[in-house]
Parts: C-alpha cells; sequence; structure tokens
C-alpha cells in the first residue's frame, strides 16, 4: 500500500511538473486549461471533536496529509486524501501494554468547488467520503487489533499561490469526519461510543499545480 | 524470475493468513461493594491475564503472583464503585485482579474462599457486566 501511494505520488507530481512547464512557455492564465491537476504536501494535526473511543483511548498526534485534485474546469473536481498519524495509548482501561504502538490512516475522496476570494487567495469547500484504519500493533500473543472506520467528511480548505501563475501555493486546511460505520463488533451498548466517532484534520504545507 | 514472484506472492499470502487480527472491543465492568452492600470507592482494579482458566483450577492451587500476567490495563472505582476496561476479544485468559496492598479479596459466591483474582471464564461475549462484586478483607 506505501509502495503504491509513493508511486501515485510521483506520477502526480511529474505530470503537474510538465504541465507547469508548458504553461510558463505559453504564459496562460490557469483559467485557459481545461485540465487542473494539484498535489499538496502538508504536515497534519489529529483532533477529536467528541467524547468517544479515539479521544479517550488515544492522545493524538502530528502526522501527514497528501492530497491531489483533478479538476474538470477551473474551480470544480475531485479529489484524494491520504493522512496518517502515529498514536499512542492515553488511558489505562484501553487495551494496555501488550499494544505498545497504534497507526492511523485514512482515505479520502471528495469533490471539491473552489472560490478565488482576493488576488491570489482560494477558498476551497469539499464534501467526501472516508476509510479509515486505526492499527494496533500487538505483542505476539495477542495479534494485531486493526479497525476500521468509514463515513463523511467536508471540509475547508485555503490557498494562498506565491504568483499569479499560481503554480505553487502555501495551503491551510480543516477537515471534519464523521465516522457513520458499525465494523468493530462490541457491545450493543457501546455501539456508538466505539463507532461514531467525530474528529479533524488540520493540514498545513505547499501545493503544486499547473 | 516468474517462480521467484510466485514463491513471494504465496508466502505473502500464508503470511497474511496467519497473521492474528480482531476487530472486537469487548467491555469489562462491574460494580464493587462491601458486605453490607457499599459501593467501594478509589480500589485500583486491574485487567491481567492469568495461566489458571477457570475457578476450580484456583480453588485447587491457590493463588500465586506467578500466575498473573500484568498488561497494564486498570481502572480505579468511582463513587458508586463502578470499574470498566476495554480489550480485544484475545486468546489470552483473562481475569480480574486486586492488588494485595489493598488489603481486599474478591468473595467467591460459588466457592468458600476469597482470592485478590476473580476468572473471567467467558471472554468470547462482547459484553461482560459481573454487576456487583463483595470484596472482603483479606487475611
Amino acid at each position: 500500500m506505501k509502495n503504491f501511494t509513493i508511486s501515485v505520488f510521483i506520477i502526480w507530481y511529474s505530470f503537474s511538473y510538465s504541465q507547469s512547464i508548458e504553461k510558463d512557455s505559453l504564459t496562460q492564465r490557469r483559467i485557459d486549461n481545461p485540465l487542473a491537476v494539484q498535489v499538496g504536501f502538508q504536515g497534519s494535526i489529529f483532533t477529536s471533536l467528541d467524547d468517544n473511543f479515539i479521544s479517550q483511548a488515544y492522545s493524538q498526534d502530528i502526522g501527514f496529509n497528501l492530497a491531489a485534485r483533478f479538476g474538470i474546469k477551473e474551480f470544480i473536481g475531485i479529489g484524494l486524501n491520504y493522512n496518517r498519524y502515529e498514536f499512542k495509548l492515553d488511558d489505562s482501561r484501553f487495551f494496555g501494554s501488550n499494544f505498545p504502538t497504534s497507526r492511523f490512516h485514512s482515505f479520502m475522496i471528495f469533490a471539491y468547488y473552489q472560490q478565488p476570494i482576493y488576488k491570489n487567495l482560494t477558498a476551497e469547500l469539499k464534501f467526501g467520503l472516508f476509510d479509515s484504519t486505526i492499527k494496533n500493533r500487538g505483542t505476539l500473543k495477542t495479534g494485531n487489533l486493526k479497525y476500521n472506520l468509514s463515513g463523511v467528511v467536508t471540509g475547508l480548505n485555503m490557498v494562498c499561490y506565491l504568483s499569479d501563475k499560481k503554480v505553487i501555493g502555501i495551503s491551510f486546511g480543516a477537515n471534519v469526519h464523521f465516522s457513520l460505520s458499525e465494523t468493530i463488533e462490541t457491545a450493543p451498548a457501546e455501539q456508538n461510543f466505539i463507532n461514531k466517532n467525530i474528529f479533524s484534520t488540520l493540514n498545513l504545507g505547499i501545493v503544486i499545480g499547473n | 524470475m516468474k517462480r521467484t514472484m510466485l514463491s513471494i506472492i504465496l508466502i505473502l499470502i500464508i503470511f497474511g493468513c496467519t497473521a492474528v487480527e480482531d476487530n472486537t472491543v469487548i467491555t469489562i465492568k462491574g460494580v464493587l461493594i462491601d458486605r453490607e452492600l457499599n459501593p467501594i470507592q478509589d480500589i485500583k482494579i486491574e485487567l491481567v491475564s492469568s495461566d489458571i482458566n477457570s475457578s476450580q483450577e484456583l480453588q485447587n492451587f491457590g493463588f500465586n503472583l506467578s500466575h498473573i500476567n500484568r498488561i497494564d490495563v486498570f481502572d480505579v472505582s468511582n463513587e458508586r464503585g463502578e470499574f470498566k476496561f476495554f480489550f480485544p476479544r484475545s486468546s489470552l485468559n483473562l481475569a480480574l485482579f486486586i492488588d494485595l496492598d489493598q488489603g481486599l479479596n474478591f468473595q467467591s459466591t460459588e466457592l468458600d474462599e476469597n482470592f485478590p483474582i476473580l476468572i473471567v471464564e467467558d471472554s468470547n461475549s462482547l459484553d461482560l457486566d459481573f454487576e456487583d462484586l463483595i470484596l472482603i478483607p483479606s487475611e
């Protein structure tokens, strides 16, 4: 999966790079290009927004975020997003020392709408679906715990481009994830506590596009 | 080359299949009370894994600290005497344990003895509610 993600990232990056050169030579405005491709690489902070399983069991941490956007025109399109964080158990009532490390990763596919606000500043609104996994690495005796969460996501992203050509920009965004799945087997009384979680990811980094 | 690739894929499949993965979260809870049925607050109660897997074995062989393996899952009973743990449905033999220096033991309703350990005999259930657990001073 890791290799796949890296290959996809490289392909998108090289594609967007070649597009940039072409655009520079013709000094076109971005709106003239019917297909906009943009990749983003951002540092990311994970925060729980409710008092359920994820917020009680884990201490949340910083991680990273990779994003790719394919614009059908300049202002609308679809995007893909990948987030990854390392979690630590933070409450003695959960799982304990048999599960020393945990990793959270999340894929998301979204539709977006971009609106220029002021000069090189653009705001983006997005809606999509996500699929996340918390993998708790266990000792040999206990095996791993793998918890899947999926649901809907919405977010707002601001990009400040560093030039009028809109090739490189600084991006700041927040996504809110609403987990709606019931994939973790648990007692009926705990179903909502364990499976229904709301969390946000705050991402800050760069975007490169054509 | 093809054969090497095939062997690698087969090995990956076999390892993938044998990896133990668990997507359960079982709840283990109860209420600590004294003989007068009053809740007991501020007692540290631990979930441990144990060599012993039935109350009968506990009665026959008695309790020894070497029977338990601490897994660092614990709670402190609240003002209503309640405690709660969350654990996967794993292959471990689970037990509840009260540290000896707290001077309390679980009183067994079936056996005429008391021990600082209480064997969890049905960790396959998703919801293990021990309800009222009577604690008595240990001698």
